[in-house]
């Protein structure tokens, strides 16, 4: 039995060897049959992973009306579609009412392709992200690096990140801000590790709501000057601005207006208690506020639900499509069979029994199906191991 | 050694009708049938080796009866005792020289291939000048070397019968000589009866005994 099943995989093997271009069409169509649909699944398990997990933690959420999908999606996920920004107050206003705490989120700048966000230390708290280099954010021009952040690009505390500038052909535009790296988060495996944390007033000095420069009632240079009177000091375009926070520069850093009328794009709130969740719901749907307070898990779970549909309608496409591959498998070897119609003539009139000759091809179905399952495997486990940045990305 | 009465045979399209009143190969000796294409020349082949049965008559072979047993004993039988050359070779492309020539002992069970075996494929291989074509592709020999590879093949199980179907039908007149000689040294040094179905009337007088079909056929 086993000198039977030996020198069936021998012939086989050197049949299918012989005729390698034939062979590695026919495995890779069939890896890619099993690789695709174990791969949809396990993307859409994942994101449903991802997305329930984040949306589950995060209460509530405060931002501009519209697309309640691109608010969860950009606060929770930090995606590139920015929601229309609200005012700082309106996230103290829910401090304020006593019935939650509110975590500011400012999401609408980036740099070297990943998301700024500018926030408070509760944030940390509330993710629960823990330090696992360096320091927190302490002052104005701090970064604190995400775990990926931090390892595709290789910074460490002491490094510096150069924000995006948003308004490349505006000479007149803010200057890209130079942020001092002192901390890098551990990994969390969430959209957190994608992201540069600041503080949200270091947010508004990239947004060019606040800035530095040198003092000008004490300024040496009066080119800079445009006009002085009535207690007011004018400066013309010659005065330059800092484009880094230094601690000889911090002092020099000022904002110009309201903090409360300030944009942020999110505010997380954290209810004291379901009572007070539910009265804060209430409030801003009856008022208009030209607010929406939603419960991200909800948002999410018509994501997930539109996923889950998508996914039954490509598992039926993929399922077809396996059909169709299956069947022309099923051809290729009926026509080798064919085309082979004298070899095995052949070898019966040599003595070779028609089970003999039924397990040559069930040795062949063996082998292909054996390489096409570790090509798949293989893929998966490649493909498993970018699953994660893959759904940042998808997310992103 | 072959011992052939009363055959008739008859394909189940009714186009083609075999019968023979005697044919008999004694053990060392060589035979060559002649006759058109078609006349049945490969159909008898068939029948001693088993691959086909008669309907009618009797037709015995080391005094077995092969007409009387069934499909697995017929096979058997020709795998331990009939040894079969082809016109075109029927070598396979995807195995080597010495696979091919051992391949017997691979699509049959009952055969076990081990080093005594391999061995012996070497040595005969020698024996028929293409010992340094072993490790080749069939692609890569001539057709006289292709055939003397088939004909190790057929050698291979030292059968006590040896059907040689056109076996030179291919070749040049330099090569056909050394196939049959090949065949003929064989069935003289094994005691083998040798069945060598031709149309090259040059290569007659090497054989004991010729049978024309054309007697035979209708």
């Amino acid at each position: 039995m086993i000198r039977a099943l030996r020198n069936s995989l021998f012939i086989a093997w050197r049949y299918l060897a012989y005729h390698r271009a034939r062979s590695a069409v026919l495995v890779v169509a069939l890896a890619i049959i099993v690789f695709v649909p174990v791969f949809l699944d396990a993307v859409a398990k994942q994101s449903q992973r991802q997305l329930t997990a984040r949306a589950d933690a995060t209460p509530l959420l405060l931002g501009a009306p519209g697309s309640a999908l691109d608010l969860v999606m950009n606060s929770l996920y930090f995606t590139r579609d920015r929601p229309r920004p609200i005012d700082r107050g309106a996230a103290r206003a829910i401090d304020d009412s006593g019935l939650a705490l509110a975590i500011p989120l400012d999401t609408r700048h980036r740099a070297g392709g990943y998301t700024i966000a500018g926030t408070t230390l509760d944030y940390f708290e509330f993710r629960g992200l823990e330090i696992a280099a360096g320091r927190p954010l302490a002052i104005l021009g701090d970064a604190v690096l995400g775990a990926r952040v931090a390892e595709t690009n290789g910074l460490a505390p002491g490094d510096s990140v150069i924000s995006t500038p948003e308004t490349v052909f505006d000479i007149a535009g803010q200057y890209p801000l130079r942020l001092n790296v002192v901390g890098v988060l551990a990994p969390t495996g969430t959209p957190d590790d994608y992201v540069i944390f600041v503080d949200l007033r270091t947010s508004w000095i990239i947004d060019g709501i606040g800035h530095g420069h040198e003092d000008l009632a004490t300024t040496g240079d009066a080119s800079v000057l445009f006009k002085r009177g009535d207690g007011a000091i004018v400066a013309n375009a010659k005065l330059q601005t800092y484009t880094v926070i230094t601690p000889e520069t911090l002092d020099e850093f000022h904002f110009h207006g309201v903090d409360a009328e300030f944009p942020i794009t999110a505010a997380i709130a954290l209810p004291t208690d379901q009572r007070a969740e539910a009265l804060l719901l209430g409030r801003y749907q009856e008022a208009d506020t030209g607010l929406q307070l939603v419960r991200p898990a909800r948002v999410a779970g018509d994501l997930i639900a539109t996923i889950f549909r998508l996914k039954r309608m490509l598992d039926a496409v993929v399922a077809t499509v396996a059909f169709a591959t299956v069947l022309t498998v099923a051809l290729v070897f009926m026509l080798s069979y064919r085309l082979r119609a004298r070899e095995l003539t052949t070898i019966f009139r040599l003595g070779c029994s028609r089970g003999a000759i039924a397990g040559f091809v069930a040795a062949e179905i063996a082998l292909i199906a054996a390489a096409s399952a570790a090509l798949a495997f293989g893929l998966l486990a490649i493909a498993g191991s970018y699953l994660e940045p893959l759904m940042m990305r998808l997310f992103a | 050694m072959i011992d052939a009465t009363s055959l008739a045979f008859r394909y189940p399209d009714g186009t083609f009708t075999l019968a023979i009143e005697r044919f008999n190969v004694d053990a060392g000796e060589a035979v060559a049938v002649i006759g058109p294409s078609g006349c049945g020349k490969t159909t008898l082949m068939h029948l001693i080796a088993g691959i086909l049965v008669s309907r009618t008559g009797e037709i015995t072979v080391k005094g077995e009866a092969v007409h009387a047993m069934g499909d697995a004993q017929r096979r058997l039988f020709r795998i331990r005792n009939v040894g079969l050359v082809f016109q075109d070779f029927v070598l396979l492309d995807y195995l080597s020289v010495l696979d091919n020539i051992v391949h017997p002992y691979r699509i049959n069970h009952a055969l076990a291939l081990d080093g005594e075996v391999k061995a012996r494929a070497r040595e005969l291989a020698e024996a028929v000048g293409i010992g340094d074509r072993l490790d080749s592709r069939v692609e890569h020999m001539s057709y006289g070397e292709q055939q003397r590879a088939a004909i190790c093949r057929a050698l291979l199980t030292r059968p006590a019968v040896v059907l040689a179907d056109e076996p030179t039908g291919n070749l040049d007149p330099e090569n056909k000589q050394g196939i049959v000689d090949i065949l003929l040294g064989y069935a003289r040094e094994h005691h083998a009866a040798l069945v060598v179905a031709t149309h090259d009337h040059a290569l007659l007088g090497a054989f004991d005994r010729v049978y024309d079909f054309r007697d035979w056929t209708s």
